[in-house]
């Protein structure tokens, strides 16, 4: 019996003798990905990937080996990571690195890169091992509850404001109204009437705020009322755009005890997100009309259309996807949509896209995003 | 003309309900808290209270029911905006229980003044 405590090269050695096939079964039955390139000969070509490699990015070792892992890299990689694994690389130093990389079909995914020289017993470089993991789901996930949190802090915040608001506007109104018949000048009449509509006007704007805090942000409760909510939400939206924007409803001919089986931050959030994407589109200067429709008795549609440049029938369900939006504005986190999507189809909605509005010049069409939703009423 | 003790915490506001209800031609009675109000409330007699409910110290539901448990007391008035994170209708949902009249803040003058003539009428 050898003395194997502490010795992991004579324990392996020990393992081997007994069975020797059980290291590459190891690596071939781990569920981890494993890919390792060969030191010796130029540009790191990869001489090993296992089947969790091909797993995740689609790659058969016969299409992988041979060649430098950069294939997985694209478009909207972000060249200063690579910088960095090249200058690990450079350094002999491991790395653990998130990278935007692409699989074989092209779909964007986000990988947590682990790289590591390895040496071999006598301290010489021999290897290099590199570990990816697709977080795209788990950022997916991170992304739905930061937003989340993010509209429920607002919420807290924005009631805490429109109490005291409330509590300041009360005096201002009351006391012009009461004394304003007592004065006889006309214009300075005028002059407080002016006065009183403004205390009005922001009476009505800090209520909009308090419904949004009205409970509704904070409660777990798993239904969301509509039109009710819709007008909270796009009240909110419109506090977040430039004015530039024209938003129009028409929830008149709806009945106005539909529900949705939708926690209201989460609907909250939907919604924020494409009708934040429609101004966008229309460079904040167009018109997004929002329409809200029962379909029929259990189901209900909400469209957001917008008079923007619209979507190309190819990309359109491309969107979705997570990081496509990425390579089409920069300061796209790319997980919007996803998120959203993700969202509606967990309660049974599906978002369909089609033409929106016509355009300012007449000739195409904006884009509309159709939640077709059930209605638990 | 009513004899009317008005509870608030908020000197604001309450100076303008006062004053509506002054111009109307009641007589009132302000008390910062519950327990003030209470007080005064127990050394003479009023036809009407009206409280606000989210205050510090003594609440208004406090009030509300300790007025409203003596027997032969005066008609009650529960008001409330709500407070952060709890909704008017939350605040209003218990001394409604034993209030004549709720009164859900931002209210208009003309609401104040119908609200007090139609329990004070009869
Ligand atoms: C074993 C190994 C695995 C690698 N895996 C990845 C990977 O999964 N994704 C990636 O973007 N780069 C990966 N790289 C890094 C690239 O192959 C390359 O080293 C990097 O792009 C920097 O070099 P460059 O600037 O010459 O492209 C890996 C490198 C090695 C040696």
């Amino acid at each position: 019996m050898p003395d194997s405590s502490n010795d992991g090269y004579a324990a392996l050695g020990h393992l081997i003798k007994g069975a020797p096939d059980l290291l590459k079964s190891i690596l071939e039955g781990s569920p981890d990905t494993i890919s390792v390139s060969d030191v010796s000969q130029p540009d790191l070509p990869l001489t090993y990937v296992n089947p969790a490699f091909t797993k995740t990015t689609g790659y058969a070792s016969d299409e992988a080996l041979g060649r430098n892992c950069r294939f997985l890299q694209g478009e909207s990689t972000n060249r200063d990571d690579v910088a960095r694994i090249r200058k690990a690389i450079e350094d002999q130093k491991p790395i653990d690195i998130i990278v935007l990389n692409y699989k074989k079909d092209g779909e964007p995914f986000l990988n947590a890169l682990r790289m590591a020289p390895i040496f071999d017993k006598s301290g010489r470089l021999s290897a290099y091992l590199g570990i990816q993991r697709d977080i795209t789901q788990e950022r997916l996930r991170e992304e739905k509850e930061k937003t989340q949190n993010r509209l429920e802090t607002l919420g807290t915040a924005s009631g805490a404001l429109a109490h005291q608001l409330n509590n300041l506007l009360h005096p201002i109104e009351s006391l012009i109204s009461l004394h304003l018949p007592d004065i006889p000048d006309p214009a300075i009449r005028a002059d407080l009437d002016m006065a009183r509509y403004s205390a009005h006007q922001a009476a009505d704007l800090s209520n909009n705020l308090l419904g949004l805090s009205r409970g509704e942000f904070q409660n777990s409760s798993e239904s969301t009322h509509l039109p009710d909510a819709l007008i909270r939400t796009i009240s909110l939206v419109q506090l977040m755009l430039p004015a530039t924007v024209s938003i129009q409803t028409d929830f008149r001919n709806v009945p106005a005890d539909l529900a949705i089986p939708i926690n209201e931050t989460l609907f909250a959030q939907v919604l924020i997100n494409i009708i934040t994407n429609a101004s966008q589109a229309t460079k904040h200067l167009g018109i997004i009309r929002i329409e809200l429709k029962k379909t029929e008795n259990t189901r209900l549609q909400i469209s957001i259309s917008d008079n923007g440049p619209g979507i190309e029938k190819s990309d359109r369900d491309k969107i979705f996807k997570p990081f496509y939006s990425k390579s089409l504005s920069k300061n796209s986190s790319g997980l919007g949509l996803p998120v959203a999507l993700q969202i509606i189809n967990n309660i049974g909605g599906i978002i369909i896209l089609s033409e929106g509005l016509i355009q300012p010049d007449g000739h195409g069409y904006g884009c509309m995003f159709t939640l077709d939703l059930p209605n638990i009423t | 003309m009513c004899q009317i003790l008005l509870i608030d915490d908020m000197q604001p506001v309450r100076h303008a309900i006062a004053a509506t209800l002054r111009k109307a031609g009641h007589e009132v009675v302000e008390a910062e808290d519950g327990q003030k109000g209470l007080d005064i409330a127990s050394s003479r007699t009023f036809d009407l209270v009206i409280t606000d409910i989210m205050m510090p110290a003594t609440d208004g539901t406090d009030v509300v029911f300790a007025l409203k448990s003596a027997p032969a007391g005066p008609k009650v008035v529960a008001m409330s905006g709500g407070g952060a994170g709890i909704p008017a209708k939350e605040a209003l949902h218990l001394p409604s229980s034993q209030a004549d009249a709720v009164l859900k803040k931002p209210f208009t003058n003309e609401v104040l003044i119908d609200t007090v003539r139609d329990l004070t009428s009869s």
